[in-house]
C-alpha cells in the first residue's frame, strides 16, 4: 500500500517574523523601556511569551529627516513606537501631490479631442524619470533598503504651528492599525529617528494581556475621537452632554475575525456556506443571552437566523450599523428578558462597540422622540420605536407592538424580504459570501441584457492608454456577474503595505487611486486584492520600446480602474454600454441594489 | 429611485406616439393646402438618418462620450429609427417608388431597418440564452478554450486507465475532430443539439463494451462533448450578435450616399439649385 500522506510540520505563527527583511529587535533592551517594562510578562500565555511578541511582530525602522512615516488617508496594520529621535504630527490635512498622490482633474473637451488625436499605437506608453507630482517631494532609499517617500522642504509647506512634535517613548499609529480605519494625520521625521513599527497581530496580543497598554489606547480613544463618533450615530442624537460622557465611560471595544482577512480569502470563498458562516467569528448567537448595543465601527456583519440544520443569511451590516437594539426596546417594554433573535457574526474583521444594555436604558431611551417627532425629523425606525415603548415606563404614547425586526434600520428590509424568493436567498448569501458586499463601486453587468459587444472595454481602453483597466469576467450571481473591476472597496486592504503610498484612496470621492509617477511596480497592491482587480502591465517609452532595468527585467505599474475620475461623463465602461445592462454601485445600499437587479 | 424598464417603454412609446400623430397632421395639412409636404418629409427623412447615424459617432469617438450615455443614444436609435420606418411609407405614398436610384434608395432603406428590427429582436433574445447555458465565453478567446478542450481530450487518451482501444478509437475518430473542427454554417446560422446529442448518445451505447473500470472514464469524455457544444452554441450567438451590426452598419454608409444623391438630383430636377 503506497503511502497517502506526508508528515511534515505544522505551520506556526510565527514561521515568518516581522523583521524578516528589516532589522530584528534587541529584545533585552527593548523590555527595558519604560511602555515594556509596565507590563508584566506572567500575563502572558506561554505560547505567546512578551519576548516572542517583541522577537517576532516588531522590526525597528529608521528613518531620516522629512522622511513620511504614514500618510494622512493611508491604511496600515502598524503602530510605531519612538526608541530615538522626533516624529512630527502634521495638525493640517497636506495636499495630496505632497503625500505622493495624484490629483485628478475633470479633462476638458479640447483636451479630449486632443489626447485622441495624439494617442499612442501601443498600449501602456508612459514616461519613466517624470517629476514625482511635485518638487517639494521625492523618494529615496532608507538603509533598510526600502523606499521612502520624503519632503524636501518642511518649513516652506509647514509651518512650525502646525506640528506636534513626539518624542521617545510615545506610541502612534495604534487606532487606526487596530480599528483598519484611515491613519487620521500624516506623520513624519524631524531629524533622524528610529522607531519600533509594532504589527497589528502583536499589538492586539500587548492590548490583550497588558491592561496597561489597553487602558492606555482605550482611554487615547475616548478623549479623542469616542464622543465624536458617537455624536454622528443617529441613536445618541439629542443626548446631553453629561449623557453623553456617561454613555462614552461605559463603552467597551471589540474587535472580531482576521485582520489580515485577504490572506486566505481565495480558499475560504470555495467552501460551502454552511462551512464557512460556521468559520466566521461569532460575535451574539441567536437564543443566547443579551449582551447590550453593538456598533459597528468597521468591517461587516452578517445577520442570519437558524434554519434547519443550517443558518439563513438575512442581511449583512456594515460601519455605521447598529444591533442589539431591538431586543433592548423589548426589554424595556416588557420588563422580560429577551435573547437575541439573530446570530451575528464577523465577516472578515470587525472592530465594534458595545454599550451595556443598562446604559441604553438609562440614556438613550428616556430620550427617544415621540412618534411626531421622529416623524418630524424624517426618522421612520424611531417612530416605530417609540410606538413599541409607549404604555412602558418611559412611555410618551399608548402600546403597540411592531415585529421586532422593525426597530433598526436594518431590520425593516429584512422583514420586507419576500418568504419565497428563493433566488433573492441566493443572490444575497453568495454576495456575502464572496465578500462582494465590500465594493463600494462594484461593476454589475446584467447579463441578461448584455450582448456582449465589449463597448465597455474598448471606451475603457480608449480612455486609458490603449488598455482596459477591468475584464470582463468575474463571479456570477444569478444572472449578474460582478466584473473584475476595481471596487473601491469600503475595506481597501490592496492600500496595506505600499511602500510608496502610491495607491491610496481619495478624500472626497473615495476613489482609490494608483499615482503612476511614484508606483515602483512591486505588485503588493495586486497580491493583496482578494477579488484579482488589479493588474501589473508592461510599460513602453514615446518610442514604443519597452522599459526594462539594468537586469534586462521589465519596468512594472499597477494599474486598475480609476473610475474614470479624469472624465467629465463619468465611467467610460457605463457610458458606453448601448443596453443598460452595467452599473457602478454600492453594495452596501441594498435598497438601490435591488431594484437595479430587479429592473 | 432605478425606473424598471417597462415604465419606460410604455413611456417611450406613448412619446413616439404623440410626436407621429403631430408630424402625421401637419404632414397631411401640407397635402390639403396643395403644398410639397414630400420636400418636408424627405428632409426630415434624411435629418432622421443623419441622426440614426451620428450614433456610430457617439460610440467609436470618446469626447463624444460626454453627449450622453450609449444608451440614451440607443433609446434615441431605436425611437428615431420607427418613427423614420413609417415616415418612409408617408413619403413614397404608401407604394413602390418607380425610378432605378429611387427603388435601390427604398431597398437599402428597408434592409436597414429589416437589420435593425432583427438586431433589437437578437439583442433582447440571445442574452438571455447565452446565460442560460452557464460560464462566460469571451469570443475572441473562443480559439483558445477550444485548444483547451483538445488538450483535456489528448490528456484522457493518454491516461493509463483509459487504455482500451474502444475508448481510444472513439477519441481518436470521433471525439477529436469533434474538438479541433469548426462547426457548419448551417449550425451557426440555427445552433442545435443535434451532433451533441449523436455524440453523448455514442458515448452511452460504448458503456456495453467496456470493462466497469473503463466505464467510469466515461463522465469526462460526456463533459468533454458538452463543454465543446456549449462552447460552439456562444460562438454561434455570439456570432449572431456580432454579425447583424456588421450587416447593419456597413449598409448604413450605403444608405447615407444614396440618400444625398437622392437629394441633390430631386433639388437639380426640380430646379432650386
Amino acid at each position: 500500500m503506497t503511502n497517502t500522506v506526508k508528515i511534515t510540520t505544522r505551520p506556526q505563527r510565527w514561521d515568518q517574523p516581522f523583521a524578516d527583511a528589516v532589522q530584528p529587535c534587541d529584545v533585552p533592551s527593548l523590555l527595558s523601556l519604560p511602555l515594556f517594562q509596565a507590563m508584566d510578562p506572567q500575563a502572558f500565555p506561554p505560547q505567546i511569551p512578551l519576548e516572542g511578541i517583541l522577537r517576532n511582530d516588531t522590526r525597528v525602522v529608521d528613518f531620516e529627516d522629512g522622511d513620511i512615516i504614514i500618510r494622512e488617508g493611508d491604511y496600515g496594520g502598524s503602530a510605531f513606537l519612538i526608541l530615538s529621535g522626533t516624529v512630527g504630527v502634521v495638525l493640517k490635512s497636506l495636499p495630496s501631490r505632497f503625500l505622493g498622490r495624484s490629483e485628478p482633474q475633470a479633462r476638458s473637451f479640447a483636451e479630449s479631442v486632443r489626447e485622441w488625436w495624439n494617442r499612442s499605437p501601443v498600449a501602456e506608453v508612459r514616461q519613466l524619470g517624470r517629476s514625482a507630482t511635485d518638487r517639494n517631494v521625492a523618494s529615496r532609499r532608507g538603509r533598510d533598503g526600502q523606499v521612502r517617500v520624503y519632503l524636501q522642504d518642511i518649513p516652506r509647506i509647514i509651518s512650525p504651528q502646525e506640528i506636534e512634535s513626539m518624542s521617545t517613548g510615545e506610541l502612534f499609529g495604534e487606532m487606526a492599525a487596530l480599528t483598519r480605519s484611515p491613519r487620521s494625520a500624516t506623520v513624519i521625521a524631524q531629524g533622524r529617528c528610529r522607531l519600533l513599527e509594532i504589527r497589528w497581530q502583536g499589538l492586539r496580543d500587548l492590548m490583550k494581556y497588558s491592561p496597561q497598554l489597553r487602558d492606555y489606547t482605550a482611554q487615547q480613544y475616548r478623549q479623542h475621537s469616542l464622543q465624536v463618533h458617537l455624536r454622528e450615530t443617529s441613536l445618541f442624537h439629542g443626548l446631553e452632554d453629561a449623557a453623553l460622557e456617561a454613555v462614552t465611560r461605559s463603552v467597551q471595544f471589540q474587535s472580531f475575525g482576521d485582520f489580515e482577512w485577504h490572506q486566505p480569502f481565495r480558499e475560504v470563498i470555495r467552501q460551502d456556506t454552511n462551512r464557512q458562516i460556521d468559520s466566521e467569528p461569532l460575535i451574539a448567537q441567536e437564543g443566547d443571552y443579551l449582551g447590550g448595543l453593538y456598533m459597528i465601527r468597521s468591517g461587516f456583519v452578517r445577520v442570519s437566523r437558524r434554519r434547519g440544520a443550517g443558518h439563513q443569511t438575512l442581511t449583512y451590516l456594515g460601519k455605521g450599523d447598529y444591533f442589539g437594539f431591538s431586543e433592548i426596546m423589548e426589554l424595556a417594554s416588557t420588563g422580560a428578558n429577551v435573547p437575541w433573535q439573530h446570530s451575528f457574526r464577523a465577516i472578515g474583521y470587525v472592530d465594534l462597540l458595545l454599550v451595556p444594555t443598562t446604559q441604553v436604558m438609562q440614556f438613550i431611551l428616556p430620550n427617544w422622540p415621540t412618534p411626531e417627532e421622529a416623524a418630524s425629523r424624517g426618522r421612520e425606525n424611531a417612530a416605530r420605536v417609540s410606538q413599541t415603548l409607549a404604555g412602558t415606563a418611559l412611555a410618551k404614547q399608548t402600546f403597540t407592538a411592531p415585529t421586532i425586526d422593525l426597530h433598526e434600520p436594518w431590520g425593516r428590509s429584512v422583514a420586507q424580504q419576500p418568504e419565497s424568493a428563493p433566488e433573492h436567498q441566493q443572490r444575497l448569501e453568495q454576495f456575502v459570501q464572496q465578500r462582494l458586499i465590500n465594493g463600494e463601486q462594484a461593476m454589475l453587468i446584467d447579463l441578461d441584457r448584455c450582448t456582449r459587444c465589449d463597448d465597455c472595454v474598448r471606451a475603457c481602453a480608449e480612455t486609458h492608454q490603449g488598455n482596459p483597466r477591468f475584464v470582463r469576467t468575474g463571479p456570477i450571481v444569478g444572472h449578474h456577474m460582478v466584473a473584475h473591476a476595481c471596487m473601491h472597496c469600503t475595506d481597501p486592504v490592496c492600500l496595506i503595505g505600499c511602500p510608496t503610498g502610491a495607491i491610496g484612496r481619495e478624500h472626497a470621492t473615495g476613489v482609490v487611486q494608483i499615482n503612476d509617477d511614484t508606483c515602483i511596480g512591486c505588485g503588493t497592491c495586486a497580491q493583496s486584492c482578494p477579488y484579482d482587480n488589479i493588474r501589473m502591465v508592461e510599460i513602453f517609452d514615446d518610442a514604443f520600446r519597452q522599459q526594462v532595468d539594468e537586469r534586462q527585467l521589465p519596468i512594472l505599474k499597477a494599474t486598475k480602474c480609476d473610475l474614470c475620475v479624469d472624465q467629465s461623463g463619468g465611467p467610460a465602461c457605463v457610458n458606453a454600454c448601448p443596453h443598460d445592462a452595467m452599473v457602478r454601485i454600492n453594495m452596501r445600499e441594498t435598497d438601490v441594489l435591488s431594484q437595479w437587479l430587479d429592473r | 429611485m432605478i425606473e424598471p424598464f417597462w415604465r419606460r417603454r410604455v413611456r417611450h412609446v406613448l412619446l413616439l406616439l404623440l410626436v407621429g400623430l403631430v408630424l402625421f397632421m401637419w404632414l397631411s395639412w401640407q397635402t390639403a393646402q396643395l403644398a410639397r409636404a414630400s420636400f418636408t418629409s424627405g428632409y426630415l427623412l434624411l435629418f432622421m438618418i443623419l441622426v440614426l447615424a451620428a450614433y456610430r459617432w457617439r460610440k467609436r469617438w470618446p469626447p463624444l462620450q460626454r453627449l450622453g450615455s450609449s444608451a440614451t443614444w440607443l433609446q434615441i436609435h431605436i425611437y428615431v429609427g420607427l418613427a423614420a420606418f413609417a415616415l418612409f411609407w408617408f413619403h413614397v405614398g404608401f407604394r413602390w417608388p418607380l425610378g432605378a436610384l429611387e427603388q435601390m434608395l427604398a431597398t437599402v432603406f428597408l434592409l436597414i431597418c429589416g437589420s435593425g428590427f432583427y438586431g433589437l429582436y437578437v439583442t433582447r433574445t440571445v442574452p438571455r440564452k447565452l446565460t442560460a447555458i452557464g460560464g462566460e465565453v469571451i469570443f475572441e478567446q473562443i480559439p483558445v478554450h477550444r485548444r483547451q478542450l483538445v488538450q483535456r481530450a489528448e490528456a484522457l487518451a493518454l491516461d493509463p486507465k483509459n487504455q482500451s482501444d474502444i475508448l481510444l478509437s472513439f477519441i481518436e475518430q470521433r471525439l477529436l475532430p469533434f474538438l479541433t473542427r469548426g462547426r457548419s454554417m448551417s449550425y451557426l446560422a440555427f445552433p442545435n443539439g443535434k451532433t451533441r446529442r449523436a455524440l453523448l448518445s455514442e458515448v452511452e451505447n460504448l458503456k456495453r463494451y467496456l470493462t466497469p473500470e473503463h466505464q467510469a472514464c466515461t463522465p469526462p469524455l460526456q463533459r468533454l462533448i458538452q463543454d465543446k457544444d456549449d462552447l460552439d452554441f456562444h460562438q454561434a450567438l455570439q456570432g449572431r450578435l456580432k454579425g447583424w451590426l456588421f450587416i447593419h452598419v456597413c449598409l448604413t454608409g450605403i444608405l447615407l450616399a444614396l440618400a444625398i444623391l437622392h437629394t441633390l438630383l430631386v433639388h437639380v430636377f426640380q430646379g432650386s439649385l
